[in-house]
């Protein structure tokens, strides 16, 4: 990634407003204020600047699965809170339950006990509805296996959450905002010349970039990767994570990242140690000054 | 807006889609094809079938009633008493009896036979009254001294007003000749000049006159046997006719056995006493009115001795007098509905199993549209939304086609045996010309709603399957 070269392409939000064409910026602004308010609602107590304080918080988290007759608990009570803006990394062995408990709070998998509270508010016993609206435009989510639509477009792979959150008539009148915006993205993720492949023609690390592209679409303050990375060589992996990092510092954004990579967590502000379903070890990275 | 897009999307993506809707495209198509043919063959069989029927024939038997009264041998008391009912158009007299047909050579005994004992060739003689000139005489007369005013007296009615005789007389004959004047249909054939005395004119079915080789101007014996009026004794009758034409009246039988004379030259030839044997009745409002007019008629002519009654089907539609043939291709149709209708369901399984297939094949794509904030509905309406495009696709294609080739059989099957040199529709088995059809715009809106209908049906539960896949299930692994 050259930094430098993606002012050409796109100007920075402090910038976008001077500029005649709709930027990410200006379109960002609106997204998820409804989902915003929605949140609020249930969260009186969360008055206070959004920018501070805890934006998502898991109290008592237990996850169990059902084999057969068996029951069997991976996540044995987990209490974790991120505060607006923070860069967490999530580090355990395999099988420690991170993914299970990524699932949990990116509000995919209802836990068997405990709350997670997004804003201040109850995510899990809200209606079905507000929960997928919540999903969709507080939470941008990484997966490993990149999880693209393969009869999509990369460029309509980026813009899909935009195409959930609108409706018909909607979509209709910001359809060439959202094109224009999903490929000024692209273009800045260095997929200037794969706007319209579909996923199958595009390369490991290509597809995570559009995976991530679409995680960031309606700007979410929170991202949550898991091993992003994993199934990428070392070298595209790397160039995928400095684009993660540097999309979170443009944005400001929340990121809580599961990595095995040690020099990557040192990277961040905090690393959460998960070990056998539990929150081992919380260490705060000081600031290299 | 996703549910659209997606839909849109996977059904052009997705092969199988394609049967789905072919399959659909048939369940409408071909019935409303069917249905239209059949109901055309229904119809024209009707026509055919009805031939020189009116709508209503009244025979009474004349016999001793119960109540020791003789039902009455004259046509008149009955004919003012079906004229008297406002729900009747024209009431026409007719009187038949059975006798035998040759031309009086040396062929007669072939055709009396038809080449094989016990084939004898009986024809049905009917003599029926045309009053071309008394109408005539009645509105001049009208005219002169009731200028502008309707006439004190009923209108003369006669056989061309109650039946569809002068369509048979002016139908284009497949074999045959039609009579020189259809309104004065037994005027002596042109150039007609006998030595003797003249001998009346009669119009022979078309077939019959094919048959026995006849001409206008041929000599017809007609052989019969009546029984004497007092005694009842049998006697035997023959007389030469003069052939004024044929008549084609599309019903084959008619056709073949019938020959038609003026009433009175039947009742001189027949020597028994009687002048009519049925009224022939037309109706204003066939449809709505043939019942309960029969009712009414059977009702009064039993009670005003002109009818034997006793539950003896003396009055009677032509639809009672064909009832067989026309409920044959009526049960027919119910039939072919009901396969036809089979078409479709299978249709419905088919979009059942595509759409189960493509929900299992796409249980990935839902667990990333959930994943990014996709609500269960959405979901199944997305998956509901393509087995909508299936039916609307597939439906409107057929009921549009269906409808244009109901239309256009003619020219179809005109087509198909020109390319394919072999007959779809065997022309000399039925008695039509063309490939019968009518399209009922009920049938065709029918099939295209429950064409609709039933793929929602069959699409409902594999997308309610897709809205309660967990989500989780397809994202854990690649
Ligand atoms: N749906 C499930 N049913 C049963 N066991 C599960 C299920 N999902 C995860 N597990 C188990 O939970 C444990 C933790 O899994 P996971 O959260 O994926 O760990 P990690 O991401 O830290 O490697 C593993 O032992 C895994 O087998
Ligand atoms: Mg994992």
């Amino acid at each position: 990634m050259n930094p430098t070269a993606n002012n050409d392409l796109e100007g920075e939000p402090e910038t976008g407003g001077a500029r005649t064409v709709p930027t990410e910026a200006s379109s960002e602004r609106t997204a998820g204020t409804r989902a915003t308010e929605l949140a609020h609602r249930g969260a009186p107590s969360t008055v206070s600047s959004p920018k501070t304080g805890n934006l998502i918080q898991g109290v008592g988290l237990r996850k169990a699965f059902k084999i057969g007759d068996r029951t069997l608990e991976i996540l044995h009570g987990v209490d974790l809170s991120i505060r607006h803006g923070e860069v967490v990394a999530m580090v355990g062995t395999s099988g420690a339950g991170k993914s299970t408990l990524l699932h949990v709070l990116g509000l995919l998998d209802r836990p068997s006990e405990g709350k997670v509270l997004l804003e201040g508010a109850d995510a899990w016993s809200l209606p079905t509805a507000a929960r997928a609206e919540l999903r969709n435009k507080k939470i941008g989510f990484v997966f490993q296996f990149y999880h693209l639509l393969p009869e999509l477009s990369a460029v309509e792979n980026a813009l899909l959450p935009a195409m959930i959150a609108e409706s018909r008539s909607e979509f209709r009148r910001n359809k060439d905002e959202h094109f224009e915006r999903a490929s000024t993205m692209l273009h800045r993720f260095g997929l200037g010349a794969r706007l319209k492949h579909r996923p199958e023609q595009l390369s490991g690390g290509e597809r995570q970039r559009v995976a991530l592209a679409r995680a960031l679409f309606l700007n979410p303050p929170l991202l949550i990767a898991d091993e992003p990375t994993g199934n990428l060589d070392s070298v595209t992996g790397q160039k995928v994570l400095e684009l993660l990092f540097e999309e979170q510092e443009r944005r400001g954004i929340t990121l809580l990242l599961v990595t095995h990579d040690e020099r990557l967590a040192r990277r961040c502000n905090r690393i959460l140690h998960m070990g056998d379903g539990m929150m081992i070890r919380d260490s705060a990275i000081p600031v290299p000054d | 807006m996703f549910r659209y897009f997606l839909s849109w999307r996977y059904l052009i993506s997705r092969r199988t889609n394609y049967i789905g809707i072919a399959g659909i495209f048939l369940g409408v198509f071909a019935p409303i094809l069917i249905q239209s043919i059949m109901t055309g063959f229904l119809e024209e069989s009707k026509r055919v079938l009805r031939g020189n029927l009116s709508d209503v024939a009244i025979e009474p038997m004349f016999a001793e009633r119960e109540d020791g009264r003789a039902v009455e041998t004259a046509a008149g008391p009955l004919t003012r008493l079906v004229r008297e009912d406002a729900r009747v158009g024209a009431v026409a007299v007719q009187l038949s009896w059975y006798g035998i047909a040759s031309e009086g050579g040396p062929l007669s005994r072939l055709i009396l036979t038809g080449n094989q004992t016990g084939q004898l060739s009986a024809v049905e003689l009917v003599g029926i009254d045309v009053l071309t000139v008394d109408k005539l005489v009645q509105s001049i007369f009208a005219v002169l001294y009731f200028p502008g005013r309707a006439l004190p007296l009923p209108p003369i009615q006669d056989e061309l007003d109650a039946t569809d005789f002068l369509d048979s007389l002016k139908r284009e004959p497949r074999f045959g000749s039609r009579v020189a004047n259809p309104l004065l249909p037994f005027n002596a054939p042109p150039g007609y000049r006998p030595k003797g005395r003249k001998k009346a004119s009669i119009i022979v079915g078309e077939s019959l006159f094919y048959q026995l080789d006849l001409r206008r101007g041929s000599i017809l014996h007609i052989g019969s046997s009546t029984p004497h009026p007092e005694t009842g004794e049998l006697r035997p009758n023959t007389r030469e006719f003069v052939v004024a034409g044929s008549f084609s009246s599309r019903d084959r039988r008619s056709d073949t056995d019938r020959i038609y004379m003026a009433r009175s030259e039947l009742a001189d030839f027949l020597q028994d006493g009687r002048s009519f044997s049925k009224l022939m009745v037309t109706l204003d409002d066939y449809e709505n009115d043939a019942e309960a007019f029969c009712s009414s008629v059977v009702q009064s002519g039993d009670e005003q001795a002109l009818l034997f009654g006793d539950d003896l089907p003396e009055v009677r539609t032509w639809e009672t007098q064909k009832q067989g043939m026309i409920g044959a291709v009526k049960n027919e149709r119910v039939m072919m509905g009901i396969m036809l209708g089979l078409v479709l369901v299978v249709a419905g399984f088919t979009i059942f199993a595509i759409l189960s297939m493509m929900v299992f094949e796409k249980r990935r794509d839902i667990g990333i549209l959930t994943a990014i904030g996709a609500t269960p509905r959405k979901i199944m309406h997305t998956f509901l939304l393509i087995g909508l495009w299936d039916a609307l696709i597939g439906a409107t294609a057929g009921a549009v086609l269906g409808t244009w080739a109901a239309l256009r059989i003619g020219s179809i099957d005109a087509w198909v045996s020109e390319q394919f040199g072999f007959e779809l529709f065997q022309h000399d088995v039925f008695a039509f010309d063309q490939i019968p059809s009518k399209v009922q715009p009920v049938v065709v809106l029918c099939m295209l709603a429950s064409g609709i209908i039933l793929t929602l049906l069959f699409a409902a539960v594999p997308a309610w399957r897709a809205s309660r896949l967990d989500p989780l299930d397809a994202l854990r692994t690649e």
